[in-house]
């Protein structure tokens, strides 16, 4: 079975989109340097041990291999927390045309 | 290099011992090895997905159509359904909306049902291409993207799940497809023919041709 057509979900932030987890400077700027991630994690009731897998696989040890391995274990509630809290800090979530 | 030989193991064939394999049968062990990790990493492959296709249920939803009216999956019950995620300003899939179409109407009667789920933001642009296009199944909003994002996974556009009688996700399409071409439509209906996991049954006894046969004759 496919995982699907792209890498990951895309975030959108004032009309400028990244893939969640990739490995571009601006999105490091717009999620990790900004703080932002860590706020949009710690907003959410998922356990450390995902927070701590997210904010280090986009913001310390960059790799879009494991924060799709991350994503791909969470259960709809989980996808659910992550995507209301990106939503609440200004944040969409959005898809690429395949 | 490993390959898969599909006439390996045949019946009555074993692997090998620890014995046969240090000192007698060398190709054989090469080739139970093979299989064993083709295996492992179609496990692998299906455990790192989170809807992995075969045989998942289709997670239930409620969401509203452009006039506000709730629509659940649940009121598609024993129907085949073909679950389409989309959007106005995705190319692809407008592209393929009309094909879709046409098998829904040539289908319906059969049991299927074609539900689209639109992820635009405002009716606006949906109304307008319904209309266009003259759809004749629901579509959807999943404005906010809780029913394609937290419940589906979905990453890109458009993506379809083919739910069977059952409510099982049989399938998962990413990207367009030509949803009218003969062997699309033999998928389908070989999905209509099958009910309570068993295929239905014609007058002879013959499995899923019943509904195929005389399908065909629409197309």
């Amino acid at each position: 079975m496919l995982w699907g057509c792209s890498d990951t979900f895309l975030v959108t932030k004032d009309g400028k989109s990244y893939f969640f987890g990739g490995k571009r400077d601006e999105l490091y700027k717009m999620l990790c340097d900004s703080g932002d991630l860590g706020k949009i994690l710690n907003d959410t009731r998922l356990s450390q041990e995902i927070k701590d897998g997210l904010y280090k696989y986009n913001c310390t040890q960059r790799s879009g291999e494991k924060v799709k391995e991350i994503y791909a274990f969470l259960k709809p509630e989980q996808r659910r927390e992550l995507r209301l809290s990106f939503q609440q800090h200004g944040y969409d979530i959005n898809y690429l045309t395949c | 290099m490993f390959y898969f030989n599909p006439q390996f193991p045949r019946e009555g064939r074993k692997c090998p011992s620890l014995n046969d394999a240090l000192f007698r049968r060398p190709r054989t062990v090469k080739l139970c090895f093979s299989t064993t990790m083709l295996m492992l990493l179609a496990l692998c492959i299906a455990a790192s997905n989170p809807i992995s296709g075969a045989q998942d249920a289709a997670h239930g939803f409620t969401l509203p159509d452009i006039n506000g009216k709730k629509v659940s999956l649940s009121e598609f019950k024993g129907k085949v359904v073909i679950l389409n995620f989309w959007a106005t300003w995705c190319g692809p899939c407008r592209a393929e909306m009309p094909s879709l179409n046409k098998l829904y109407i040539a289908l319906k009667d059969k049991g299927l049902a074609v539900i689209a789920i639109s992820v635009d933001t405002s009716e606006k642009t949906v109304r307008p291409f319904i209309k266009e296009q003259k759809l004749s199944f629901p579509v959807l909003m999943d404005k906010d993207k809780a029913v394609s994002f937290d419940e589906y996974g979905i990453f890109g556009l458009p993506t379809t799940f083919l739910i069977d009688r059952n409510g099982m996700i049989v399938e998962k399409i990413p990207g367009e497809r030509e949803w009218d071409t003969p062997q699309m439509k033999g998928k389908i209906i070989g999905l209509l023919g099958e009910r309570n996991g068993n295929h239905a049954k014609n007058k002879n006894g013959n499995r899923a041709a019943a509904d195929y046969s005389s399908a065909v004759g629409m197309f």
